[in-house]
């Protein structure tokens, strides 16, 4: 369960996040959707105690991230390419995630080989770094890191952008399969609100670091959210 | 058209983040700019006169340049480990309406006028004015400095060029190779060889047409080279570099440690920025060396000596460790947020660097030869090295939040950090407390004592180990949010 109390975020005077109260229990698949600068990376990076908030706190499962590690535990992310290391061959990056959370060699490899479909043959034994990899392949390359260990939380930022239509549409599988899973929470936040009405349960509209709308994904939730994007709605 | 260029480059310049922190160390550089070149000035012309006088009645001129061909290998060398490719956002240009030969040019010009470049011409200057002044002929001393800067510049483009294709490289090693074995056969003298190569100019003039003609010849082959690569994928983009392997999985024995000792190697073989300063720490080791051969005949524990046996072998130590964390900045990110305790992290660098110190020790074995004594002491600063230095060198890291790109290749002069207090103060630290502690166990019990107390100090410090280790993490946890904000942060 992640829970957030009183979360406020600011730079200066301007408040760029602020989420009074906010539940996402165990074993649901979270979607996160809103315009560019409405806070939703910042929400990811608080989650994962990378900037400090300026008031309130987030609790992993309990536990303060602020406070304590031990969090680490069960969760992992793929926010961006600062989540990559360059110099390293993907197979040698999933096992040193594998081995950061107490995986066997054996059973990365193993768990890799279920990525086969999605890698498409161009990053595993290609021997290409992957800093040298394509954007997109990075991002697969990212994506599969985050599975790695069996977290109990994942949170993936803007995880179809960059992706060709096939991938899109394997990831797309891939996420819905994991977010079945009843142990895992899945969060995504996404531009793309096909496909995030699509993988995830609820969907929390963010505008301007506040919530604007927190519904249970249903047929009419995409034309919902289509309305509140329409120019008009977002100005007003 | 070049003033367009200049231009987006002092906006990029002064709208980047740490414009402030980045002019100071401009500041700073250029007065150590100025310094290091008046030196050279007097250099020139104390070249010129210091050897006249020892000297005396012979042509020191003719002497000069029977050593010349050593100071273009020394120039070679610097030029390669010092001199720095320009870097430059091409991507933005290419499809805008500039010439490319002017943005071609442009980086050429950047490549050719660096510091390093500066200050030989500075000296070539000097020296030339220095023979004018004594009466040789101007006309003629003009076309020989002429012909040396122009094989300078040659040089030092074919420093460039090495850079950019192995075929060069493999070109230039074949001629050493043959240089060599003509030198050993007893063909060649090599400073008769260095006389006649540039003397020449001096007694015949129209040699330096060769020159000229080479310089040329280097000049076009680098602008053809460029223009054909001017492309996204290009040199001036970088090339992708040859994929290594590397077996490292008797790492694997030290649990989680491996994890990172692994990726630090690899981290320091696969980039360019780290591997020189791998390499770098090899200069440590012979310049102390050097520096015992010229002091351990007064063998008396001078200064010089003491310190160059602090030197050889903490090279790596130093020059590595003076960027943690900064080396993993590009993916600080994800380690924050792995399951990763900052403890481990520390302590795998304090691994990393102090195996260097051990390697460097085993390198330094034939350091015997000075004696015993030499030996002894190098040992015990090595001990002294991973006991003390070490934490040292880690809490400095504590004040280093500067971002840094593996993969471009600085040189040592661009290189330069805000300056910071904290982090100067335990640089100094480092350097004097050895010493102190040498000389001042050493005034009271000899020689013995001295490297017994320095000996003994480094052991404590291994011995308190994970107290030290423990309290450096709570620092770097305290620093946390700070360091990730200004790693993301482009320079």
């Amino acid at each position: 369960m992640i829970e957030f109390k009183n979360l406020i975020k600011k730079y200066g005077e301007n408040t760029v996040l602020n989420i009074p109260e906010l539940i996402i229990p165990k074993g649901q698949s979270f979607g996160l959707v809103g315009n560019n600068g409405a806070g939703k990376t910042t929400m990811f990076n608080l989650i994962l105690d990378l900037i400090s908030p300026t008031k309130g706190y987030v609790m992993i499962n309990g536990v303060r991230v602020d406070k304590s590690e031990d969090w680490k535990y069960s969760t992992s992310a793929y926010l961006d390419e600062s989540f990559l290391i360059g110099y390293l061959f993907p197979e040698e990056y999933f096992l040193m995630l594998g081995s950061l959370r107490g995986w066997q060699k054996q059973d990365v490899v193993d768990f890799i080989k279920d990525f086969n479909e999605l890698f498409n043959g161009e990053i595993i034994g290609v021997k290409k770094y992957i800093r040298d990899l394509s954007k997109g392949n990075q991002k697969k390359v990212g994506v599969v890191g985050a599975l790695i260990g069996d977290p109990e939380f994942i949170l993936l930022d803007e995880p179809f952008a960059n992706l060709d239509p096939t991938t899109q549409i394997r990831l797309k599988k891939l996420l819905r399969k994991t977010v079945q899973d009843d142990q895992k929470t899945v969060l995504i936040s996404s531009h793309n609100l096909n496909h995030i009405t699509e993988v995830t349960e609820r969907i929390v509209v963010l505008d301007k670091g506040n919530m604007e709308m927190d519904i249970v994904t249903n047929e009419k939730t995409l034309k919902e959210l289509e309305d509140f994007f329409t120019v008009e709605n977002i100005e007003r | 058209m070049y003033r367009f260029l200049i231009n987006l480059e002092v906006k990029e310049f002064f709208r980047s983040k740490r414009v402030g922190k980045r002019l100071i160390g401009k500041i700073a550089l250029l007065i150590g700019f100025l310094y290091i070149a008046l030196m050279v000035v007097i250099g020139g012309f104390g070249l010129h006169y210091g050897l006249k006088e020892t000297m005396s009645g012979a042509d020191v001129f003719h002497f000069v340049n029977y050593y010349l061909i050593y100071y273009f290998g020394i120039l070679f060398v610097l030029f390669y480990l010092m001199g720095s490719s320009p870097s430059m956002r091409i991507k933005p240009l290419m499809i805008l309406p500039v010439k490319k030969r002017y943005i071609i040019s442009y980086f050429m010009m950047k490549l050719i006028f660096q510091f390093i470049t500066l200050l030989a011409f500075l000296f070539l200057f000097s020296y030339s004015s220095a023979l004018i002044s004594d009466g040789y002929n101007t006309l003629k001393v003009l076309f020989w400095a002429i012909a040396i800067i122009s094989f300078s510049v040659s040089l030092l483009l074919t420093g460039f060029l090495m850079e950019k294709s192995n075929k060069i490289v493999f070109l230039i090693l074949v001629a050493l190779l043959v240089v060599f074995i003509l030198k050993k056969t007893g063909v060649i003298n090599i400073p008769e060889l260095s006389s006649q190569l540039f003397y020449i100019v001096y007694q015949k003039p129209e040699w330096l047409l060769v020159y000229l003609a080479i310089l040329m010849g280097i000049l076009k082959y680098t602008y053809d080279i460029l223009k054909n690569s001017f492309y996204v994928d290009g040199v001036l983009q970088g090339k992708k570099e040859n994929v290594q392997e590397l077996q490292l999985q008797w790492l694997d024995r030290f649990g989680t440690l491996s994890t990172f000792l692994k990726n630090d190697i690899r981290m320091i073989w696969r980039n360019k920025r780290p591997r020189k300063t791998f390499f770098w720490s090899f200069y440590f080791l012979f310049y102390g060396a050097y520096l015992i051969n010229s002091y351990v005949k007064h063998s008396d524990f001078n200064f010089s000596l003491v310190l160059a046996t602090m030197f050889v072998t903490s090279g790596f130590l130093f020059s590595f460790g003076n960027y943690v964390p900064s080396w993993d900045s590009e993916y600080y990110r994800l380690f924050m947020s792995q399951d990763i305790k900052y403890r481990e992290y520390i302590e795998s660098k304090w691994w990393l660097m102090n195996s260097s110190v051990l390697m460097f020790s085993i390198l330094s074995i034939p350091l015997i030869y000075f004696g015993i004594d030499v030996l002894l002491l190098v040992l015990a600063m090595a001990v002294f090295n991973i006991g003390f230095n070490s934490y040292l060198v880690l809490m400095g890291g504590l004040f280093n939040d500067r971002p840094i790109k593996l993969g471009e290749k600085t040189s040592r002069f661009q290189n330069t950090r805000g300056f910071n207090r904290n982090a100067f103060m335990l640089g100094m630290l480092r350097l004097v407390l050895p010493l102190l502690v040498f000389y001042g166990s050493m005034k009271i019990g000899g020689i013995n004592l001295g490297v017994g107390v320095l000996v003994i100090i480094g052991i404590i410090g291994i011995i308190v180990k994970s107290t030290v280790l423990d309290y450096i993490s709570r620092m770097y946890v305290k620093k946390k949010y700070a360091l990730l904000e200004s790693f993301a942060k482009e320079e």
